[in-house]
């Protein structure tokens, strides 16, 4: 189990190539994510097509690299100008922005930086030890496990995403359209091609992915016009007294095992893990009207917990191919594109390739630690530069992206009609992520529905014959109806406390 | 969980295109429920156009042991039609409660967002990129990007607002400058280093 991490941790330490694209993805991830308006999810997207060319280890410890530091990246925008970088940070504001108009913004950041490393490496510790038994109690999963696995992943992305499972549900259903476009893979048969050759070949993750989470998003911001990371405060002293950090460790260990089990559970994801351990230290806390008012525990425990998701969401995404977020999603893509199909046949066919995703992992949670300790003040300066720059700059980067792909412009017309899609996605309060994950996970979902349905002689009841693959299917329909029959009774309830507060107001005005 | 009370964020992010969570957590407007329906029928309505004309796609439907190519397309068309006809319904019932009650009615989602002055930007963008492609084929690669980046930040820089010739001068050194930038990574990233053949 440790051997191929270990060999992978030798080689990016000593292969000059492995180790500057993991140094480049930690910087470019840092800065990326510290960028308001960049989320991870973007910045993975966007820097997907440069990863393309790459070898499938170095595409890998590059990606992984650019997410890890992104996550930590989106918590210096949130402590110095208040907004946070990414989702996942948006707790860490809370008492991270009046320690840095307190003038420790330094010391904000530093109590980040140290909580976001033991929660990376907390996180990534328990993905090491957890993984292999989950992939080996998969290891029995079948056709119709793998089929009802796409539709529980895709069911829990709907659940987690704002707004209404069902309709997540349907927008993931047109991605799965979306990845049905071009030839079948066991016929032949050209489909949704509407007569033009280049969708005969199918829609690439690529352009679909920077045009839904990058230019989407670039059209979104340049609309709102929300400002930039212009009045970015003084830094101060970085480096707190070294026993108010001493004095953060049992926060940062409980936000670390928070975020790593609720990042496993896909239909959680690192929002839900910040608020969790936010809250948690609230009440432990002896002085709690401290939160919000620059207390360090406030900021170290979410801080952990974020980081900690990277490697629970990985749990899921790694082992049953199911991704716990949108920026696994993304990471599961890529790996797709690569020719690797993640899942316990991963584990048992490719386990220098794993060693290499836990190897990419470390290096990057330590080399963001390291970096951003030498190099945060210059890091600060980046993020002044103006927001409608820097989204234009975006903007041809992913016309340049899909174009490298496949040396094609109508992938470049692909990303550009996702890009509208993405817009009116938004515009209509729809999530974007659920298509996403449908073109990804639609080929997987067809090929083992049809080969089941194969194995069983065209019956249906193969789906629920066996237990893993009924459990999942139930667990998807509670997800679904939860949020409608939660709905149902509190109108309900509503419903009778209002005929209940009617009447004495009645009396009142009688 | 009784948790105790955390403050609202200033300003979320969305991630992965969706709507801020602040936004998401107000019931939907009748009249984005039409929209919403609309939307899903328009690309089931797509799908089907595109089956229906399709003759190989139902050759081999249940032919032998594999369902064929047609099983998933009409499954999927199938629950998006569904979908968007029950979200159409819904939407058509709450509007038509809404205008029969005083003062319940939906409001636009143009006037509640501030009318459509403000996708004028980002559709513009997504018009000039469209056509850029093209212009790209027909004067290069750098060339078009240049343009393409330096115009768009000059649009975007907002000169009523500067005053003066010397500010007017720093605006279009900045521009200069972050065009040069932008242009020089993009061509060092995708033509030196991936050996993209970028026209």
């Amino acid at each position: 189990m440790l051997d191929p991490f270990l060999q992978a941790l030798a080689d990016i330490l000593t292969q000059p190539t492995l180790l500057a694209l993991s140094l480049g993805g930690v910087m470019l991830g840092t800065i990326l994510g510290a960028l308001p308006g960049v989320s991870s999810t973007m910045a993975l997207a966007i820097l997907l097509p440069v990863s393309y060319p790459m070898s499938p280890e170095h595409a890998m410890v590059f990606l992984i690299a650019v997410f890890s530091a992104s996550v930590f990246g989106g918590s210096i925008s949130a402590i110095l100008v208040n907004i946070p970088g990414t989702p996942g940070a948006i707790v860490t504001q809370f008492d991270g922005y009046p320690l840095a108009r307190a003038g420790k913004a330094g010391h904000a950041l530093s109590y980040a930086l140290f909580a976001s490393t033991i929660g990376g490496m907390i996180g990534l510790a328990i993905l090491v030890v957890v993984a292999p038994i989950i992939a080996d109690a998969a290891m029995s999963f079948r056709s119709p496990e793998f089929a009802m696995a796409t539709v529980f992943g895709l069911t829990m992305l709907a659940y987690s995403s704002p707004g209404s499972t069902f309709r997540g549900i349907l927008v993931g259903a047109l991605g799965l359209l979306c990845g049905m476009v071009g030839f079948d893979a066991l016929t032949d048969v050209p489909r949704f091609d509407f007569g033009f050759a280049f969708l005969q070949s199918g829609i690439d993750i690529v352009p679909l992915t920077v045009g839904l989470f990058g230019l989407a998003e670039v059209m979104r911001n340049l609309g709102s016009r929300q400002a930039g990371a212009e009045g970015v405060p003084a830094i101060g002293s970085i480096l707190p007294p070294w026993r108010s950090l001493v004095r953060l460790t049992r926060p940062m260990l409980r936000g670390s095992l928070i975020g790593t089990f609720i990042g496993a559970i896909p239909a959680a994801g690192s929002a839900i893990a910040v608020a969790v351990a936010y809250a948690q230290e609230m009440r432990l806390s002896k002085t709690p009207e401290r939160f919000g008012r620059g207390a360090p525990e406030g900021i170290a425990a979410p801080e952990a917990a974020n980081n900690a998701c990277v490697g629970g969401a990985l749990v899921p995404m790694m082992t049953l191919g199911v991704p716990g977020d949108t920026m696994t999603a993304v990471l599961m893509g890529a790996l797709l594109l690569h020719g690797l199909r993640p899942g316990p046949l991963l584990f048992a066919e490719n386990p220098g390739f794993v060693g290499v995703i836990y190897g990419g992992l470390f290096f990057a949670v330590a080399a963001t630690l390291a970096c951003n300790l030498v190099l945060i003040r210059a890091i600060v300066q980046v993020m002044r530069t103006p927001m409608h720059i820097l989204m234009i700059g975006i903007a041809a980067l992913s016309v340049a992206g899909s174009f490298a792909i496949r040396n094609s412009i109508n992938d470049v017309y692909i990303m550009l009609f996702f890009g509208l899609v993405g817009y009116v996605l938004g515009l209509l309060r729809l999530p974007a992520a659920p298509m996403a994950f449908g073109l990804i996970l639609g080929p997987i979902l067809e090929e083992n529905v049809r080969r089941a349905l194969i194995v069983s002689r065209g019956d249906w009841t193969v789906f629920i014959d066996r237990p893993i693959a009924l459990v999942m299917l139930l667990l998807s329909l509670v997800a679904l109806l939860y949020p409608v029959a939660a709905m149902g009774w509190r109108r309900l309830r509503a419903a009778r406390n209002g005929t209940g507060r009617t009447e004495p107001l009645r009396q009142t005005d009688g | 969980m009784a948790s105790p009370s955390i403050p609202g964020p200033q300003s979320a992010p969305s991630d992965g295109g969706a709507a801020p969570a602040a936004a998401a957590a107000q019931p939907s407007t009748p009249l984005r429920d039409l929209l919403v329906g609309l939307f899903f029928l328009a690309w089931a309505a797509t799908g089907w156009l595109s089956v229906a004309t399709n003759e190989q796609i139902f050759s081999d439907l249940y032919a032998g042991l594999d369902p064929g190519p047609a099983l998933m397309p009409l499954l999927v068309l199938g629950a998006v039609t569904l979908g968007a006809v029950a979200i159409l319904a819904s939407g058509l019932v709450r509007l038509l409660r809404g205008k029969a009650g005083p003062g319940t009615g939906g409001g636009s989602p143009a006037a509640e967002e501030g009318g459509l002055r403000r996708h004028l930007v980002p559709l513009g963008l997504l018009a000039t990129l469209a056509v850029y492609p093209t212009i790209m084929e027909a004067i290069g690669y750098l060339a078009a990007t240049a343009f393409f980046v330096l115009g768009w930040i000059l649009a975007l820089t907002g000169w009523r607002g500067l005053a003066g010739r010397g500010e007017r001068g720093l605006a279009l050194a900045v521009a200069l400058v972050s065009t040069a930038l932008i242009v020089g990574i993009l061509y060092l990233g995708f033509v030196v280093v991936i050996h993209a053949p970028l026209p």
